[in-house]
């Protein structure tokens, strides 16, 4: 049973097109929603969630059709939005607790629930002052702990990570990480971040203009793009022998280095870098594995292959 | 990159697999939590300032009127005099309380949250207002009742005044249940269109001073032209209700009969909750 599916899903704005027939069937795990600012990420999110009326097509989560079922995808799901939207004059406690409610939960519950996702997204003492007084971490924390606390089948989260410094952000993905694996729940998270993405989920859909560029296993997209940098003493003349000897392995001369692929499991490309350059006579001067980066990838559409990529 | 592709096992935590309650429940939380929040409870001491004033100024007097009559051995039959001496009590409370119940959510973005939850926009609309009725009738009609049982326990003297007692009782609590209603029904309307606080206070404010004024000068015109004005302002149309209610007859025997007002005031609150939950189906989350 797939976890999304869409069918020709459209949501214009009087002139503006945020999604444009968008087409996609994802499998449950933790996927990335990755698109520029404006892509249409957020809108897509809200279809999913009920929160818009598409104005064509049909979206189904966790197999219910959302526009006749809402009541069963709400109550299914958890959202935390992209923008603020704690009130500053309660605490983290007492307003999660009343959404726990809200989502379905008995009284008793719904306070175990939330004591046990605030520990869970690590706020502990805080959570009895009012928000107002919260650093943008926590507030990010109790948004993300008030989509949880009904012990929801999927999550989707809206860029997570905004307004976080470097620190703050490492340990919100982390956490979503934790809360795909260890809570055993499907996330979505959409971000305008490729990297972050590329870090802790395992699928990605790509959208761009409302429509769907890509929708892959990250191993899908990173499997291929596993490669090897071979630097040599020399110049030109020398990377270009070694680069053609290397043509099997797709080499092709990138600044500096000659890069090769290097197929997952594979220990032979290092054997036969290692007898070409000692055939050529040259002079080894550094060896690195590199990931290629998705970032490039759709940056530049065309270098699915090895060739005509630059860095 | 998680181990196990699309699968994922869950490893420790503890997931939750109770009864989860549906939409009816979802709907009675918010009415609950709306109503404790009109009285500023769970909030900060700065949220219970204003409410509590309110019910003070509403209860006080019955009270000193049930220590007056049990000292004095008098009755002073007062089922009348709630709200009409009250209006600008009811008013502030409404004009202060109806924001504190909608605007927030809309201020501070939290209506998503709740949209993303199994309620429509149309039960969180009615579930608000339901908190805010309640709170009119309970600081309106609880006065009456705090009255009632005082002057039954310390004054009366035959089954027939009991009766009469308990017949007016009645009567008062059907007058507060048409001022919580009425009232309550406009004043959310109002208080849905802002998002900042301080404009839907001044804009349920502005709405019953401006149409009270509007009301009391044309009644004051010559002769009996200006009669039809009572209808034209909620409090003026509560008022002459309440006259009908309580002491069997109109203020005048023309226009402002007990048909046209209670068609008045059924109609303004028709519309109201209308406007109300249109506001709701239309607001973007």
């Amino acid at each position: 049973m797939p976890l999304i599916e869409t069918a020709a899903l459209s949501k214009r704005y009087g002139q503006v097109t945020a999604l444009d027939a968008l087409t996609v069937s994802i499998e449950p795990g933790i996927i990335g929603l990755v698109g520029a600012n404006g892509a249409g990420k957020s809108t897509l999110v809200k279809v999913l969630l009920g929160l818009l009326e598409p104005t064509s097509g049909s979206a189904r989560v966790l197999d219910l059709d959302v526009a006749t079922e809402p009541e069963q995808v709400r109550r299914l799901v958890g959202y935390m939005p992209e923008h603020d939207c704690l009130p500053p004059d309660v605490s983290a406690t007492e307003f999660v607790t009343h959404l726990g409610r809200l989502s379905g939960l008995p009284r008793a519950a719904a306070r175990e629930r939330t004591a046990e996702v605030l520990r869970h997204v690590g706020l502990y003492e805080e959570r009895y002052r009012p928000m107002g007084g919260y650093s943008t971490g926590m507030k990010q924390r109790v948004k993300l702990a008030q989509a949880l606390v009904h012990d929801p089948r999927l999550i989707f989260l809206d860029e997570p990570t905004n307004g976080l410094d470097p620190d703050g952000r490492d340990e919100m993905l982390a956490l979503v990480q934790r809360t795909g694996t260890e809570f055993g729940m499907a996330v979505m998270v959409a971000s305008h971040l490729l990297g972050e993405l590329e870090r802790m989920c395992d699928h990605l859909v790509v959208i761009e203009a409302g429509r769907l560029r890509a929708s892959n296993s990250i191993a899908a997209y990173t499997g291929a793009q596993q490669l090897l940098a071979v630097e040599i003493d020399g110049g030109d003349d020398e990377r270009r022998a070694l680069a053609v000897r290397l043509e099997s392995l797709g080499a092709r001369i990138e600044g500096r280095a000659i890069v090769v692929a290097l197929p997952p499991s594979d220990d032979l490309v290092y054997d036969v870098v290692r007898d070409a350059i000692a055939d050529l006579g040259l002079a080894l001067t550094r060896l690195e594995q590199r990931r290629h980066r998705l970032t490039d990838m759709f940056r530049e559409p065309s270098s699915q292959g090895m060739e005509g990529s630059r860095v | 990159m998680s181990e196990g592709g699309g699968v994922i096992y869950d490893i420790g935590y503890q997931r939750y697999d109770g009864p989860r309650l549906g939409r009816r429940n979802a709907v009675v939380s918010l009415y609950v939590h709306g109503l404790r929040g009109v009285f500023g409870l769970g909030r900060p001491a700065k949220a219970k300032v204003l409410p509590w004033l309110v019910v003070a100024v509403m209860f006080v007097p019955m009270i000193v009127l049930i220590a007056v009559m049990s000292r004095t051995g008098t009755q002073i039959e007062r089922y009348d005099f709630y709200p009409f001496q009250l209006q600008a009590a009811l008013a502030l409370f409404l004009a202060a309380q109806a924001p504190e119940l909608l605007s927030r959510d809309q201020r501070y973005r939290v209506l998503p949250l709740y949209f993303s939850r199994p309620i429509s926009r149309g039960d969180y609309a009615l579930a608000k207002l339901a908190a805010m009725v309640t709170a009119i009738f309970a600081i309106t009609a609880g006065p009456l009742l705090v009255y009632y049982l005082g002057s039954v326990a310390t004054l009366v003297h035959s089954p027939a005044d009991a009766r009469h007692q308990t017949a007016q009782f009645l009567l008062g609590v059907v007058n507060a249940a048409f001022h919580a209603v009425l009232l309550g029904a406009l004043g959310m309307a109002i208080a849905a269109f802002a998002r900042r606080r301080a404009f839907a206070t001044a804009a349920v404010i502005g709405v019953y001073v401006i149409s009270s004024a509007f009301s009391g000068a044309i009644q004051a015109l010559p002769g009996r032209s200006g009669d039809w004005a009572v209808l034209v302002s909620p409090f003026p149309l509560l008022e002459n209700l309440r006259v009908w209610l309580l002491h069997g007859k109109p203020i005048d025997d023309t226009l402002t009969g007990l048909p046209a007002s209670v068609a008045v005031a059924l109609l303004v609150t028709a519309v109201s909750i209308a406007v109300l939950v249109r506001r709701y189906q239309r607001l973007s989350a």
